[in-house]
Formats: C-alpha cells, sequence, structure tokens
C-alpha cells in the first residue's frame, strides 16, 4: 500500500531524512521507533505533506500514487491520516461540525455523495464506543480545553469516522495516563483491519504492548538503522537506545 | 479637491436644516447645534500632523461634499435580513439617520424608561456635556444632530429587553449624524445594539456620537457593529462615564466601511467601576480600520479590561490605539489590555500603539500587542483534515475572531455575526 523509496527530506537547510526505505502492506501495523531527533516525527510529518519540510529526493507512493505530488489536503483525501502529537485547538468551531465537513470534503473528492446532519451524526453515535468518546467532548470546541488525554482521544475518533487507508499516530502516547493510553491505543486496536495500514511512531515501548506492531523500524540519524518484529522493541527497551547507536557505529566502520 | 470651501459647505447644509425646523429653533437642542457649528468653523480638519490623527489620513473626506437627505424608503422585506432571528428586541430603525416609524417596534416599554427619536427627550439634561469641543467630528455631529435614539432609564429601573438601533443609509452623498444619548440612572441595566448596515455600494458619511451615563450599581451591555457600505466613510465617538460600582461592556465590531474611524472613552467617575472593552475588526481591499480607545481610571479601585481583536486582508491597514491613563489618585487600578492582529497579506499594515500612562503606584497593569500570520501549524493540522488551503485559513480566522464574538452573552446577536463572518470568509458550517 505505501512504498517510501530512499527519501531524503531536510528543514531549514539541514538534511534530517537521509534515505528512508520503507514499504507497508494492507493490514499491517509499523512501528517507527527511535530517539529524540532521529527524525521519526519529521518523517511522519513528511508523509503527511507538511510544507516546512523540503523533499530534496525519494518516493512515497500510496497505492502507487506519488504523494509527493499533492497537497496535504488531497493526501488526506486519498486516504492518509495523521494523528498530531499536539492537536489544534479551534474556538467556536464544535467538534461535530469540523468533522462532519472534513469529512464531506474527503467524500466528495471521491465523488460520493455528501452525508446530512442526520446521517453524520449516526455515522458519529456509531463510532464512539471505540474510543469511549463522550457527547460532551463532540459538542464543544475542537480540542478547546480539553485535557491531554481528550485531545488524543479526539484524534482517534476524527481517524474512527474518517477512516484512512494509511493512519499514522505522531507519538500519539506522549503525556497519556495509564487509562487513557488503553483508552486510544484499544481504539486503535478496534479499527486495525485487513484494509488498512498504521504507523505507529513512538519513543517508548508501553505504547506497543497494547497497539502490537506486525514490524518495527528504529530510526536513527535519519535513516532505518533495524528492522524487526516486536521483541526488538522489548529489546531497545532492555538496552536503550545507546545499544542502536552502538550498533550503527559498528555497522558503518564494518 | 471640491471647489466650495468646507467651511461654506457646513454653513449652507445649517441654513438647509434650519429651514426645516418648524418653530424648532430656539430649542435648546438648536442652540446647542449652533454652539457647535461655531465651534466647528474655528477648528481645523484634522491631519496626518494631528497627534490623534498620524496613522489615518482623512484628507479624502474633507474633499467630499456630503448632504443631508430626506428620508428614503424601505421595506420591511429588505429589513429583515438585519433584524437578528428569535429575539424581540426593542427596535428602532433609521433610513439616512431619520426614525422611520413603520418599521419600528417599540412594544410597550415598563416603566422608568424612556424612548426616543427626538433629542429634545435629551435636552435640559447633559446631552453634549461629554463632548470636547475641540474635537472635529463631535462638533460636527453636534452641529448637524437631527435625530437620534434616546434611552432614560430611572433609578431601580431593569430593561430586560435588548434596545436594537437600526441604521440604514440608501442615499448616495449623504451625511447623517446619529446622536445617541443613554442615560442609566442607579441601579438600573439595559442592554443597547447599534448596527449600521450595508444595503448597497453607496458612498455616504455617517458620523455619529453616542453618549452614556451610567449610574450607581448600574449595568450598560452596548454593541455596535458596523457594516456599511466599503465605499461610506464611518466616524464615531462614544463617550461614557461611570458612577460607583457601574460596569460597562462594550463590543464593537468593525466590518464595513472604506474609512472608518472610532474613539472609545470612557471616564470612571466613581469606585468600584468596570470597563469591558472587547473590539473586533476585520478588513481587506483599500479599507482602513482605525479604533481610538481611552480608559481614564480617574479614582482608586477601578477594573479595566480590553481586548481587540483584527484581521487585515488585501491592502487594509488598521489602527489601534488604545489609552489607559491612571491618575494619580486611582490606587488600586487593575487594567488590562491586548491587542492581537493577524495579517493575511504582504500588504495588509496594523499600526498598534497601546499607552499605559501611569500615574499611581499601587496598581496592576498589563498591555500587549501583537501582530503575526495564521499559524502554520494550525493550517497544517485542518488541510491534514481534508480542508483545502483557502477554507483552512477561513476556519481559523473565523476561530479567531469568534472568540470576541462569542463573548457577547445575546444568542441572537452572536448568531447574526457568525452568519456574517461566514459570509465574509466564504465557508458555512
Amino acid at each position: 500500500m505505501l512504498v517510501i523509496k530512499d527519501l531524503h527530506a531536510a528543514v531549514n537547510g539541514r538534511e534530517i531524512l537521509k534515505g528512508i526505505n520503507l514499504t507497508i502492506n494492507k493490514g499491517e501495523v509499523h512501528a517507527i521507533m527511535g530517539p529524540n531527533g532521529s527524525g521519526k516525527s519529521t518523517l511522519a510529518s513528511v508523509i503527511a505533506g507538511k510544507e516546512d519540510y523540503e523533499v530534496l529526493s525519494g518516493e512515497i507512493l500510496l497505492d502507487g500514487k506519488n504523494l509527493l505530488d499533492l497537497a496535504p489536503e488531497d493526501r488526506a483525501r486519498e486516504g492518509v491520516f495523521l494523528a498530531f502529537q499536539y492537536p489544534i485547538e479551534i474556538p467556536g468551531v464544535s467538534n461535530t461540525n469540523l468533522l462532519k465537513n472534513a469529512l464531506n470534503e474527503i467524500r466528495k473528492y471521491k465523488g460520493q455523495e455528501q452525508l446530512d446532519t442526520m446521517e453524520f451524526l449516526k455515522l458519529v453515535k456509531s463510532k464512539m464506543p471505540i474510543v469511549e468518546m463522550q457527547q460532551n467532548l463532540l459538542s464543544r470546541s475542537v480540542n478547546e480545553g480539553f485535557s491531554g488525554g481528550e485531545k488524543k482521544r479526539n484524534e482517534i475518533f476524527q481517524m474512527a469516522v474518517l477512516e484512512p487507508k494509511l493512519a499514522i499516530l505522531d507519538e500519539t502516547d506522549s503525556g497519556l495516563d495509564i487509562d487513557a493510553l488503553r483508552i486510544v491505543a484499544g481504539g486503535v486496536q478496534k479499527l486495525r483491519s485487513n484494509d488498512n495500514a498504521f504507523i505507529v511512531v513512538t519513543h517508548y515501548q508501553r505504547l506497543l504492548n497494547y497497539i502490537v506492531p506486525d514490524f518495527v523500524h528504529v530510526l536513527s540519524a535519519g535513516k532505518i538503522v533495524k528492522s524487526g518484529t516486536k521483541e526488538l522493541a522489548l529489546e531497545l527497551e532492555e538496552r536503550g537506545y545507546d545499544w542502536i547507536k552502538q550498533h550503527e557505529t559498528e555497522f558503518v566502520a564494518g | 479637491m471640491n471647489n466650495i470651501d468646507i467651511k461654506e459647505w457646513y454653513k449652507s447644509e445649517f441654513a438647509n436644516l434650519e429651514k426645516n425646523l418648524n418653530g424648532e429653533s430656539s430649542s435648546e437642542v438648536h442652540l446647542q447645534r449652533k454652539y457647535s457649528l461655531e465651534k466647528l468653523l474655528a477648528l481645523p480638519f484634522p491631519t496626518l500632523k494631528d497627534e490623534d490623527w498620524r496613522y489615518t489620513d482623512v484628507s479624502s473626506l474633507n474633499d467630499k461634499r456630503f448632504s443631508a437627505t430626506g428620508k428614503a424608503k424601505i421595506s420591511k422585506e429588505a429589513l429583515r435580513k438585519y433584524l437578528f432571528k428569535k429575539s424581540e428586541y426593542i427596535t428602532l430603525v433609521y433610513v439616512n439617520g431619520l426614525f422611520d416609524e413603520k418599521n419600528s417596534q417599540l412594544g410597550s416599554l415598563p416603566e422608568g424608561v424612556t424612548l426616543s427619536h427626538s433629542l429634545s427627550a435629551a435636552s435640559g439634561k447633559t446631552l453634549g456635556s461629554t463632548l470636547d469641543t475641540a474635537n472635529y467630528f463631535s462638533m460636527l455631529n453636534s452641529a448637524f444632530m437631527n435625530q437620534g435614539t434616546v434611552l432614560q432609564l430611572k433609578k431601580n429601573t431593569v430593561l430586560e429587553t435588548p434596545v436594537y438601533i437600526l441604521h440604514v443609509t440608501t442615499t448616495e452623498n449623504a451625511a447623517i449624524y446619529p446622536r445617541n444619548y443613554i442615560m442609566l440612572e442607579d441601579n438600573s441595566q439595559a442592554t443597547v445594539i447599534e448596527n449600521y448596515v450595508r444595503t448597497s455600494d453607496a458612498e455616504y458619511f455617517t458620523n455619529s456620537v453616542t453618549e452614556i451615563f451610567v449610574g450607581e450599581n448600574s449595568q450598560l451591555t452596548h454593541v455596535r457593529i458596523q457594516d456599511e457600505s466599503l465605499n461610506a466613510y464611518f466616524v464615531n465617538n462614544t463617550q461614557v462615564r461611570q458612577k460607583q460600582n457601574a460596569v460597562y461592556t462594550s463590543y464593537n465590531i468593525s466590518f464595513g466601511s472604506r474609512l472608518s474611524r472610532t474613539d472609545l472613552q470612557t471616564h470612571f467617575e466613581g469606585q468600584n467601576g468596570e470597563s469591558h472593552l472587547y473590539g473586533l475588526y476585520i478588513a481587506g481591499g483599500e479599507q482602513l480600520v482605525d479604533n481610538h480607545t481611552m480608559i481614564d481610571h480617574a479614582v482608586p479601585n477601578c477594573q479595566s479590561n480590553e481586548v481587540y481583536k483584527g484581521v487585515l486582508a488585501g491592502n487594509a491597514r488598521g489602527v489601534f490605539n488604545g489609552k489607559v491613563l491612571v491618575r494619580p489618585d486611582a490606587q488600586k487600578t487593575a487594567a488590562f489590555q491586548q491587542n492581537k492582529n493577524i495579517l493575511l497579506s504582504e500588504t495588509a499594515l496594523v499600526d498598534t500603539k497601546p499607552q499605559l500612562e501611569i500615574f499611581a503606584d499601587d496598581v496592576k497593569c498589563s498591555h500587549g500587542a501583537t501582530v503575526g500570520q495564521l499559524d502554520e501549524n494550525a493550517l497544517f493540522y485542518l488541510r491534514s483534515r481534508g480542508f483545502g488551503k483557502d477554507l483552512a485559513r477561513s476556519i481559523l480566522i473565523f476561530a479567531f475572531a469568534e472568540d470576541v464574538v462569542r463573548s457577547i452573552k445575546l444568542a441572537p446577536v452572536v448568531e447574526y455575526l457568525e452568519g456574517k463572518l461566514n459570509e465574509k470568509l466564504n465557508f458555512n458550517f
């Protein structure tokens, strides 16, 4: 579904991603781990189309279509969803309203009929249990006055309604207490299917106890230096990122 | 340049006014007009050299010869979109500055409330007492004031129903001089909404003055919406006097006019008063929007809170000049002021000048001004949810403005303004 080929990207003239290669198939969950500054979040943002990043070379293909040719909104409409580490607040625009319009923008792009308010509310209702979403969070302004946990929950809820092909979770676990983590991760587990795929960007192994990945990649200094299965995450947790750095040095030296 | 000298023009306009007075020529209101005309004729037209007009060039206004005009008809149908939905507000409609009885709705007023469109209702009182006789546009208004809204509440009177003053100007080249006079005696409460609406692209001049007296323990909520024709000129001077424990809350919304200038001054005359001033201005194209505010902490223990927000696009220019004066006696003053601006283009400009002048030592004051662009992260967030760039920008501007709009505690007015915002920003959620 997603193929990233030799991706190089820079911000403010500084190269952050230095040749990323990654293939993700339908139904898979890939975890991207790595120390701070390794480029994890940059990768997430570049896939979603953040314009601060300059793509120097490479390709990102979603079902054969090069995402790099598309504006962020068109990537979203093609089925990319980024769950933000820091979701923004939008006073005066209700959560439901924003989401309804977002869904209809995506449907318009796909040539599908717009959902009216009744149809949309029905859909919303059916998705609420996925992240134990509360009605009051829906009628409130987008993320305004939400706790950290509520914001993250709202991101996953949006994901549930928009039904992306590829969902990217950017450090969704940061700042979450254990209950919120359980709800958020549980939501992701429920949304996993044979038709979609997930990239889970995280610093810690903790999240991966709940969202069990098919593959784990370790990013260091802008490159994937190690790939493996879920056991790799446990090993990382035990041995720390220094182990990778050391390993990488050996790798380069060797 | 126009070939008739502006002062000569005023004299001939005044002669026309006097012809239609029908024996009112010795009334107190007219004596004030005459006095003000005399003052006006002696005043120089404001230029960029005047400190108060440093950023706002009104010379184009000096070149125009607007003229007081007669009645014009407007249908109920045409007015409907300017009336708030689901509201039973007391409504006074003025067309070309003249009271339109047919379209107005006064209903039955509670005891202790006087409401009139005739300025004579305010004579013998403090009409004109708040005005600076050196202020060109105040004197211009006073010389030509014809009708306006006079609202008076006797002691211990609560007017639950808001008073809605709707101004519609339909005639090209018209000059209108509304004068509003609001007097709340002690322990009383009222809400007044002024709305100056756009019905065409006509070029005209609205020069209004609003005088407000808030008595002891009284509360006034005052909304002004200025959404005049984009070729219109709008000047307003609002003077507020607050007695002990008086609370004045102002929402000053500017959307329209080629050139608009509002001066809002509040003076604390008794302790424990509160002034809350909220402002929102959105301008584009060649518009200029100038807000001058002054809060005079003349006595101790008063609070003021001021938040003005602006969005400027195209070649629009904004001016915010917010002065807070804390006089030597005004200990325990709390004054907070903020001005936030978003510039949407390279050519939009804002001059923001918060001025704190503090002569007391035991006070809490803060002020701040920001000028920025829309937050890129927020734009990216919305685009990553499938919204196109323009729509994402509109949503963020809406959210920025909505902050002020929502603070108005009148649901029908909020809904009206949200509709205006949606219209302006070209989106409808």
